[in-house]
């Protein structure tokens, strides 16, 4: 900061050096983010692109949404942060140290996963699978970047806060709260922990988590970030600055509460269930009023849509935003929802969003953002118009085809013929049908990604021209000695003087994102009889236990669900729909969130220990048209009994009936259970597996369900085992 | 939850709740159009286009 001609001002400069950082690092992992999304698509044409177990389905579906997420919407909610906060506030950002460990810190979480996710160390809760110690740095660098932010608010130049402001403190908040809370666990080694939660609690926060992951990481940031980019590049004011009051607080409010209709007709507790849905249908209110707020900031200059690429992007991604929150309501009705969960319809919300709200708010940004801060033109607006349009009709086919394929599944899971028998009794019947929409959302995902690319080589020729000084904004403003004081007389409202106070605002925000997490959060953990005990349910013993963990570490709940409906055409395709008492030892849940492959809640005892060898090995030699990949590998990989005790003892500690010899000889007890299973597989003529993880894999998915079947309704507390087949 | 609401001793509570939200909300609304507030409201609707201006005085000094 130096002093200019004039003694009444001063000149401050912009650190526009961390926002370029942040946005050359939301393009490289953007490109990275879909290129696996790419594979993803890929590996569901044909399961030979399974080509490597890291990069298999399981292992690279985690590593796709994290980037896409966290890496590429992240990167790109930092740029546009760090250039709005400091031109709101007319300051620099309070500490450059700060704003560079945010930036490294970030990169270093995002390297982290891409690393551990494909190894196999996952907590297996979407969207906050990366394991303890990463969580711990992701919570330091969130809460080091929201100290550069309130220290930046403190030395504003502006008392007022304009509303794109008040969407960041909002997700500032939000996302510590909900990413400490989500995040607590007992860690059992360097890179596994249990969740502190069980069963339906654990299900409960873990969509608390996700929902509102996407509400205060994709949507409150990119709102905040629309409020100003979007009257920017429009060269218009916001349409309504009303109308963003009532969509902040309803927003920030409502959101919160939506979270169990990620759990609907499942076993969560009626009453949370219905609470879901209610505030699920009252977010369409303040979701379309921010949506109008955007599209109307347009009004008067709705010609420069014609020639201006910057305001495509922006005016396709907030008719997705809003296309997205009127289908979120849709979806959360039960009746709705009893169709479109568990099916490609999901996976066409999520990428409306992802791909047209987030994407191309991301990609208009960085049009308008990157020669600004290179101090040039954009090198091609022929190209970036080009771009969107491969990127629309991108977002078109593989939206439409996961909607078809969607409804296609969600259908033929419950189509019954006269006689009152499933039409399609065997998932391999289903399989084929779904083929060519993968097919066209392979194309899709194509079209989008070379837009992506596009971009990529239009942004390196702007950069080709850029300023040989690209030194930081300066800015010539009054100093602060001469601001003259507030007029005493002058009337002000309560929110305007709320909107000058930062730490009151802050609180009051906290209070209205609070507010829904505690009315839901703590009667199900606190009232017993949220959770009825089934006596009969009893704890993993410790090789199912490691069996489970490899599960997870496989990923296999990316395709599989644990979680019969209480729906007729589901319990006579898997048996006894799910209750909650079933699921008291699960750390975490295990839910699921599609069904690629079958339901495996009831799996145990239906088929043979040989059954599921073979279909380990080689899904295609028992069910033709599986999308599976080979698990070969399982049957290679020696078992590490070496941490079953820590385990053991970890679960024992949070309530789970293991006396204290069964935790002290836990890998001796799980080594036993393993000999006696692989010694029924030699004899039937299999290769002896003792001593490898497909054996502990095994011994888990034949206890699958066993305990809670027969369980007649949620409040039974004594049930009757059915013999094992 | 209507039904574990009307087993609770607390069933009152969510007539009570809906009377708050239902006063806050429209409360807002009134206070939001209130007669002369429009002219603040767009000076503020145009902080992103004139970002290198002032536009409010602070008060000095900063203490929140």
């Amino acid at each position: 900061m130096s002093e200019s001609a004039s003694p009444s001002t001063e000149t401050i400069r912009y650190d526009d050096a961390i926002v370029r950082k942040f946005a050359y690092a939301t393009v490289v992992w953007g490109l990275v983010g879909m290129l696996a999304g790419l594979l993803l698509a890929l590996e569901l044409t044909d399961h030979r692109f399974n080509v490597i177990k890291e990069l298999a389905f399981g292992r690279l579906r985690p590593l796709h949404t994290n980037a896409v997420i966290f890496a590429f919407v992240g990167n790109g909610m930092f740029a546009g942060i760090y250039y709005s906060t400091q031109r709101l506030l007319k300051t620099r950002m309070a500490s450059d140290l700060l704003s560079k460990i945010n930036f490294w810190g970030w990169q270093s979480i995002i390297v982290a996963a891409a690393i551990t996710l494909p190894l196999g160390f996952t907590t297996s809760k979407e969207y906050a699978e990366l394991e303890w110690p990463i969580d711990i740095l992701i919570a330091v660098v969130w809460v080091l970047f929201g100290l550069n932010f309130f220290l930046t608010l403190r030395q504003r130049r502006e008392k007022h806060l304009y509303v794109a402001l008040w969407f960041y403190i909002a997700s500032i908040i939000a996302i510590a709260v909900l990413h400490v809370v989500n995040s607590m666990a007992i860690p059992v080694a360097a890179l596994r922990s249990y969740s502190v939660y069980a069963g339906v609690q654990d299900g409960l926060v873990q969509w608390w988590y996700g929902h509102n992951a996407v509400a205060f990481f994709l949507t409150t940031p990119y709102l905040g970030l629309m409020y100003y980019y979007m009257p920017k590049a429009a060269q218009r004011p916001v349409y309504s600055y009303r109308l963003s009051i009532i969509h902040f607080w309803a927003l920030v409010f409502l959101y919160i509460w939506a979270g169990p209709h990620h759990l609907l007709n499942s076993a969560l507790p009626d009453w949370a269930q219905t609470l879901g849905t209610a505030f699920s249908i009252m977010l369409l209110a303040p979701s379309w009023g921010g949506m109008i707020n955007g599209l109307l900031t347009l009004r008067g200059a709705w010609h420069k849509l014609r020639t201006d690429p910057v305001l495509k992007f922006f005016v396709a991604s907030i008719t997705f935003y809003g296309m997205s929150t009127f289908e979120g309501p849709m979806l959360s009705l039960k009746s709705v929802n009893a169709l479109s969960h568990f099916t490609n319809w999901t996976i066409a919300h999520v990428h409306a969003g992802g791909l047209g709200w987030n994407g191309f708010f991301v990609c208009g940004m960085l049009y308008w953002l990157m020669p600004r801060l290179w101090k040039t033109e954009l090198h091609s607006k022929t190209l970036a118009t080009a771009h969107f349009w491969f990127g629309l009709i991108g977002i078109g086919v593989y939206v439409l085809s996961m909607y078809v394929s969607g409804v296609t599944e969600g259908m033929m899971w419950k189509e019954f013929d006269p006689d009152g028998k499933l039409i399609y009794g065997t998932w391999d019947e289903m399989v084929p049908a779904l083929a060519p929409m993968y097919l066209v959302r392979t194309i899709g995902g194509s079209l989008y990604i070379t837009g992506f690319l596009i971009m990529i080589w239009n942004l390196f020729r702007t950069w080709q021209t850029r300023a040989a000084d690209l030194s930081d904004t300066e800015v010539l403003v009054p100093i602060r000695a001469t601001l003259p004081a507030a007029d005493p007389g002058k009337s002000r409202g309560w929110h305007h003087k709320l909107e000058g106070k930062p730490l009151a605002f802050t609180l009051w925000t906290t209070l209205a994102v609070a507010a829904g997490g505690i009315f839901e959060l703590i009667p199900t953990m606190a009232i017993k009889s949220n959770v009825p005990t089934i006596a009969s349910v009893r704890p993993w013993s410790p090789l199912e236990l490691e069996g489970r963990d490899i599960y997870i570490s496989e990923g296999c709940v990316s395709c599989h669900s644990q979680l019969v409906r209480p729906f007729r055409e589901e319990t006579l395709r898997y048996g006894d729909y799910a209750k909650a008492g079933e699921f008291i030892y699960d750390r975490p849940f295990l839910f699921g969130s599609r069904r690629i492959g079958p339901d495996l809640l009831r799996v145990g005892g239906k088929y043979p220990d040989s059954w599921h060898y073979d279909h380990l090995m080689d899904p295609r030699k028992l069910s033709p048209a599986s999308l599976m990949p080979n698990y070969a590998h399982l049957a290679e990989q020696p078992l590490d009994l070496s941490r079953t005790s820590a385990k053991v003892g970890a679960l024992a500690t949070m309530g789970a009936p293991y006396d204290e010899d069964e935790v002290s000889v836990a890998g001796d007890l799980a080594q036993l259970q393993a000999n006696d299973l692989a010694k029924a597989l030699t004899d039937q003529g299999l290769p002896d597996i003792r001593d490898k993880k497909m054996i502990a894999l095994i011994a888990y998915l034949q206890r699958l369900g066993r305990d809670g079947r027969g369980a007649s309704d949620e409040w039974t507390t004594t049930v009757v085992v059915p013999e094992v087949q | 939850m209507k039904d574990v609401l009307a087993l609770s001793d607390f069933a009152w509570l969510g007539s009570v709740a809906i009377v708050i939200f239902v006063t806050v909300f429209v409360g807002a609304l009134i206070w939001m159009f209130r007669p002369g507030s429009k002219q603040a409201y767009a000076v503020r609707s145009r902080m992103p286009l004139t970002d290198d201006i002032p536009v409010e005085p602070l008060p000095s000094p900063l203490s929140h």
